[in-house]
């Protein structure tokens, strides 16, 4: 059975919650009701303090014309990927980050604006890949390891279980490569992963599950699988074409 | 958390020396200062994202940032 969306939200925005770097103070309470399964007003709270996420169910939401930020296409949307993302109208996406980014960004404004017109949509690995100033890091060779994991484990990816072992997975999956001048995604590696907030839920070997820093969110149908490798990677093209194009000084706002 | 967070040094850590304790919005976090190009002190403002700090600010700066997050969300 299909998880509810408040608690699709819960398993993919717990683990940067739990690590401090987004979201609630109290990520206990917030893990919690993805333990105990339950949906109340306290989640809707909680969900609304993750201010990155976020402003973009509620762009996903009223450019598709659903009422719910938290319905669950909705969530699946942001975090996975689906048909909705090429539905909302590209002014709308722009608005929304003019509304959201321009006071904080100031001159790097237009580099992110270039990224909508260019034909970001508001994805997690949009956010990941296009927002967050790590990959203009890349370009500092002193920096560029450390801003390389952070890009890898903060983008939501995809995997194949290799063993279960009670609430810790082996997954095969592949990670970012950055060879100086594309971000690309390297050779399959194995890691281990937490279970889903939740448990192992059922997930066996074989399954394709998606990552977030290092637990497993979800298992993945293949259709889920393929819009997640999908949005990526469309994103990935992109920023490397930006980076081809700009340097990546740019993305800090330096060049 | 969307560009970063405005945070003050509270205390270096003994054992490891990219590692600080940090007030960030009101919460103490330990966050790796190892990407900095200089050392931080007590007290000092940082640009944290994702655990690391960025850079340095000075409270100024953390102030006017601090007031762009309280209007419209970290």
């Amino acid at each position: 059975m299909s998880l509810s969306g408040p608690l699709l939200f819960v398993r993919y925005a717990y683990p940067p919650n739990r690590l401090g770097y987004c979201g609630p103070a109290d990520s206990a309470a917030f893990g919690e009701y993805g333990v105990a399964g339950t949906v109340d007003g306290g989640l809707l709270q909680l969900a609304r303090q993750f201010s990155g996420a976020w402003p973009y169910l509620e762009l996903i939401a009223a450019g598709t014309g659903i009422r719910d930020p938290l319905d669950r296409r909705v969530v699946e949307a942001y975090w996975v990927g689906n048909r909705l993302l090429d539905t909302i109208p590209l002014t709308q996406v722009a608005d929304s980050m003019e509304e959201r980014f321009r006071p904080r960004v100031g001159t790097r404004f237009g580099w992110l604006a270039d990224g909508v017109l260019q034909g970001g949509v508001p994805h997690h690995s949009f956010h990941v890949f296009g927002v967050y100033p790590w990959v203009g890091l890349l370009g500092d060779d002193r920096k560029a390891d450390k801003a390389l994991t952070v890009l890898d484990r903060c983008r939501i990816r995809w995997g194949q279980v290799t063993a279960v072992h009670d609430r810790q997975l082996t997954v095969r999956s592949r990670p970012l490569h950055w060879d100086g001048c594309l971000l690309t995604l390297g050779a399959p590696v194995v890691e281990f992963a937490e279970a889903p907030v939740a448990g192992p839920d059922g997930i066996a070997v074989g399954d394709w599950v998606s990552l977030h820093w290092h637990w497993v969110c979800d298992r993945l149908t293949g259709r889920q699988l393929r819009a997640l490798r999908g949005y990526t990677l469309h994103h990935l093209e992109l920023v490397n074409h930006r980076v081809e194009h700009s340097g990546p000084a740019l993305a800090l706002g330096t060049g | 958390m969307c560009l970063g967070i405005p945070a003050r040094v509270r205390s270096l850590s003994a054992g490891h020396p990219d590692l600080v304790e940090v007030d960030l919005a009101g919460v103490p976090r330990l966050i790796n200062v190892g990407l900095l190009d200089e050392p931080v002190a007590p007290g000092d403002w940082v640009l944290v994202h994702m655990g690391f700090a960025l850079s340095t600010m000075t409270e100024q700066e953390a102030a006017d940032a601090l007031r762009v997050f309280t209007e419209a969300g970290p």
